[in-house]
């Protein structure tokens, strides 16, 4: 299990306890954190599950592919640190992780 | 299940890949539906293998290649994804799972509002509601038809109060869905198609220009692009709505109750920590996937030790890749300790499930629901429990019984 810590659009932040292997949106959706909808169900089709890694991570994560960058600029809240959360594989090398969620419709 | 040098097969294919096996059929020498394709993937066997059956396909039996292709859509597309490619894969080009990106977008977001963790978090109490009166219905008897009873009821009710259809159509709905998934030979992919249509091509000419607020109605009153769906492209759509919704979580929900039946002590776990129930899900979801689908070949490339050709199919049992050993160590148990979890079981890339956030939350409710009235039962005595394979695999009915004295309501 990982520990991820996740800051909401109002500030309010939930330190989640994740199993390996499952993305950081299924972990973020499962305890209910507000702002990740997830309204595509991990498809990489709707940019609702967009995350800002904390930059100690970015390495971690990596960069997003293609399609992803997509959607990511049609968010028009994209930041060089910005991925969807869907994309994301939960694994040791993000323990303790910081995810804020943008706000929404900024 | 063998290999035989005397199996014809294309030139292209090394005679070392070539295996007699069936997927849809998966089952031999008296094992279950699991671990009929653990025995496959344990034997030695090379990643990529080709078989003759189903029209002659290649069969990728890792998980990390298997989860691989899912997602590649540049190299392996959707146009078409059964065998044999040129019956049940030319029959089943539906919306949006035929499709590839971008044209697959657009369709894919009428599915996805229906059915986001919003939508579904708001339907909670309704699918509580059902599976506790079915339940309640049989609790005190002792016993129950676990797929007919509780399996097959829970899913459609829900299901069909979504897409707003009466439930006396079930029957029907539900024979032709299993004609796809699970086909006895009694019609052609065509003519289920047709029989589809001929349902669906009403209900959508009565919806189309109206209020309605069922998933069907939303779909048609939301645009693709510029535009609203066609009749074609909404009975189409429909028709993936309807498979996915009338038989995918039954199916799964037959293989952990049958799991839960002979293994008292996770049952036990599950009962006294209600709260481990969400997380334990995933767990169960790696050990029980049921699904087997295709790609195809977009252009001739080398693959993983083979040479793949244009239009070729390639099948991907989602189920190897939870019982992967590569993946997901001592993979046949189920150990809800485990700290990293790796499977396909709703797929993976752009055709992941749309349904997923949906069938979790079915699992846990009929779990929370069931455990709490019924802590203990077991596989009725004299009840043999039966598999069939297919695209998605299923349990045969069974019965479970238990001690009316050890439940409460």
């Amino acid at each position: 299990m990982v520990w991820i810590n996740f800051t909401q659009a109002d500030s309010a932040t939930h330190r989640v306890n994740a199993c390996g292997g499952l993305s950081l949106m299924e972990a973020a959706v499962s305890h209910g954190i507000e702002g990740i909808e997830a309204a595509c169900g991990g498809s990489r089709s709707c940019g609702t599950c967009h995350v800002y890694i904390d930059d100690a991570w970015l390495d971690a994560v990596g960069a997003p592919g293609k399609d992803e960058n997509d959607l990511l600029a049609e968010s028009g809240m994209q930041r060089p640190n910005s991925r969807l959360s869907c994309q994301i594989s939960v694994s040791e090398a993000l323990e303790e992780m910081k995810v804020t969620v943008p706000s929404p419709s900024a | 299940m063998q290999t035989a040098t005397a199996i014809e097969h294309p030139s292209h294919v090394a005679p070392d890949r070539v295996i007699d096996f069936d997927v849809y059929q998966p089952m031999h020498d008296g094992l279950g539906f699991h671990e009929s394709w653990k025995a496959l993937q344990d034997s030695g066997l090379p990643d990529v293998l080709w078989t003759p059956q189903n029209g002659g396909h290649w069969l990728v039996i890792r998980g990390k290649l298997i989860s691989q292709v899912l997602a590649d859509y540049a190299n392996f597309s959707s146009h078409t994804i059964l065998v044999p490619k040129e019956t049940a894969g030319v029959a089943y080009r539906v919306i949006p799972i035929s499709l590839d990106p971008p044209e697959h977008r657009p369709f894919r977001n009428l599915l996805n509002d229906d059915l986001s963790p919003k939508r579904i978090r708001s339907i909670e109490d309704s699918i509580r509601e059902i599976a506790v009166d079915l339940i309640e219905a049989f609790r005190s008897k002792g016993q129950c038809n676990f797929v007919t009873e509780f399996a097959e009821q829970l899913p459609i009710r829900v299901f069909m109060k979504m897409v707003n259809l009466p439930l006396e159509d079930v029957p029907k709905l539900k024979y032709l869905v299993d004609q796809f998934t699970r086909p006895d030979g009694m019609l052609t992919y065509a003519e289920v198609t047709r029989l589809f249509l001929d349902y669906l091509e009403p209900v959508i000419e009565e919806r189309r220009g109206k209020e309605g607020k069922d998933m069907i109605s939303r779909m048609l009153q939301s645009k693709i692009g510029d535009r609203f769906m066609t009749d074609a492209e909404a009975a189409n759509l429909c028709i993936q709505v309807l498979v996915g919704g009338l038989d995918t979580v039954i199916n799964f929900l037959s293989f952990v109750m049958v799991f839960l039946a002979r293994s008292p002590e996770t049952r036990h776990l599950l009962a006294k920590a209600p709260e481990s129930i969400p997380s334990a899900i995933n767990e169960l979801l790696r050990r029980f996937p049921l699904i087997t689908v295709g790609r195809e070949i977009t252009h001739d490339m080398d693959f993983a030790g083979v040479h793949l050709k244009q239009g070729e199919m390639i099948m991907l049992p989602t189920i190897l890749h939870g019982l992967d050993e590569q993946e997901n160590a001592d993979s046949m148990s189920v150990d809800f300790d485990r700290t990293t979890i790796r499977h396909s079981t709703f797929g993976s890339g752009p055709h992941t499930c749309p349904g997923a956030f949906l069938a979790r939350s079915e699992v846990r409710i009929m779990l929370e629901e069931w455990l709490s009235r019924i802590p203990d039962f077991n596989i009725a005595a004299g009840c043999e429990v039966g598999y069939t394979g297919g695209i998605v695999a299923a349990v045969k009915p069974f019965s479970l019984a238990w001690d009316a004295s050890t439940t409460r309501a």
